[in-house]
């Protein structure tokens, strides 16, 4: 298990409407999310699984709707819950010339954390190329160093975009469990995936249809 | 996280990847000296000789030399889902562009500061002029960087964004060379042009990030 130091957070989406170009991309998308709780993200290409994302992420200006969070001990307010997220998008957003340790370092604190880089390298299975270059590192390696930041920036909520691309079995499992620990120790996320990704724990799912 | 220190974050991160292999930090002091040594044999000796025109050329390469690369400030970031993150945690647009506005100067532009008695020498400059020649390229460089960084913020998402970074920073690019090269003519430091080039900078450093922010949210959606 990995430290956290997060607080809790709650998250309801009512009636959510996304506009690209001026088009509708779905209407009507309402959900809650309450610690512990996680949303997975099904749907056509071209549904809306990552606009949902980025709109949650405040990336995205909303439609029509309310997105709405609720910190612990908070009332529920109607802003963005930036500064809340760990965004993992589908590209990996590793910078090529540093290695391993200063990426996960230079997210340690943008958010903040004073984390233990080693022992989050070990969790995810690449404490080997803790001095590595990224430039060097295969795709899917690479796809766990994504995981490893998920886990230094230590934030309540995690958006995943297709977060098994790219990784094999064992890597998928890893995933999972990752999520399953995250939602144990309090957390939340909402997951956009076309497999079969299925962590342990309070684990609903919507389906989205374009508008 | 505080401006501050989102600010210090991105700088110490792009400072550390310049200085990496094929970082680009040696780019613009290399174009820099190369434009000095063509244009001093594109002069010749005879004209070299008579001076007033070293100080002037150098500032011209300084200009072009800063604005090098510079279309490229942004990109990386916004295309391999960098900036995506950094918003998301709650990072200020504005001190991010800061940041990384500042390390290419101090990384880019400040090894031509440096590099700038020499090349005007090269040029048959005087050496009274050296002084004010530096004084004037380390004073009017934040607003030629932080200038060009905002053609670089509009043009970002754009293919081909190289000139269009000129096109749109260079009208604002015109004034602080023109009074860069007034301090070199006047010779003197407490010039009202040395006074016009520090008011430049100061306005580059100020307008800048807001407008970086600006261009950059619209290219996030």
């Amino acid at each position: 298990m990995q430290d956290t130091s997060f607080s809790p957070l709650s998250l309801r989406a009512e009636e959510l409407g996304c506009d690209r170009a001026d088009n509708p991309v779905f209407r009507g998308v309402s959900f809650k999310l309450d610690p512990g709780e996680a949303l997975v993200l099904r749907g056509d290409n071209g549904a809306g699984k990552t606009s949902l994302l980025r709109l949650v992420a405040g990336l995205l200006p909303l439609a029509e709707g309310v997105l709405q969070i609720k910190p612990e001990g908070a009332d529920w307010q109607n802003t963005s819950a930036s500064g809340h997220i760990a965004w993992q998008g589908h590209e990996d957003a590793h910078k090529q010339a540093l290695s391993v340790s200063e990426n996960l370092a230079f997210w340690a604190r943008i958010h903040n954390r004073k984390t233990n880089i080693e022992n989050t390298l070990e969790r995810v299975g690449i404490a080997k190329l803790y001095s590595f270059q990224v430039g060097r590192l295969s795709a899917g390696q690479k796809r766990r160093l994504a995981l490893a930041r998920l886990l230094v920036q230590d934030q309540p909520l995690w958006l995943m975009d297709e977060p098994t691309a790219a990784l094999d079995g064992k890597a998928a499992a890893l995933c999972e469990a990752l999520v399953a620990d995250h939602l144990q120790a309090g957390g939340i996320a909402l997951i956009a995936t076309h497999s079969a990704f299925a962590p342990k724990g309070r684990v609903s799912a919507l389906n989205l249809v374009a508008a | 996280m505080s401006w501050g220190q989102t600010f210090w974050a991105i700088l110490g991160r792009d400072m550390r990847m310049a200085r990496r292999a094929g970082g680009g930090w040696a780019q613009g002091a290399v174009f820099f000296l190369l434009f000095i040594l063509l244009a001093a044999f594109a002069i010749g000796p005879e004209t070299r000789a008579q001076g007033p025109i070293a100080p002037a050329l150098v500032w011209l390469a300084a200009v072009l030399a800063s604005q090098l690369s510079l279309d490229q400030l942004f990109r990386a970031d916004l295309e391999d889902g960098s900036l995506d993150i950094l918003v998301t945690s709650g990072a200020s647009l504005s001190a991010i562009a800061s940041g990384k506005t500042a390390a290419h100067w101090l990384a880019s532009f400040a090894p031509v500061t440096v590099l700038s008695p020499l090349a005007a020498l090269m040029l048959g400059a005087k050496v009274e002029t050296l002084v004010p020649l530096m004084a004037s390229l380390a004073i009017g460089g934040p607003a030629f960087v932080f200038f060009g960084a905002m053609g670089a913020a509009l043009a970002a998402g754009r293919a081909g964004g190289g000139l269009l970074v000129l096109l749109l920073s260079g009208p604002l690019l015109a004034p602080p060379l023109i009074f860069g090269a007034g301090v070199i003519r006047n010779g003197a430091l407490d010039s009202p042009d040395m006074k016009l080039l520090m008011a430049s900078s100061l306005m580059a450093l100020v307008l800048s990030p807001l407008i970086c922010a600006a261009a950059l949210r619209v290219h996030l959606e």
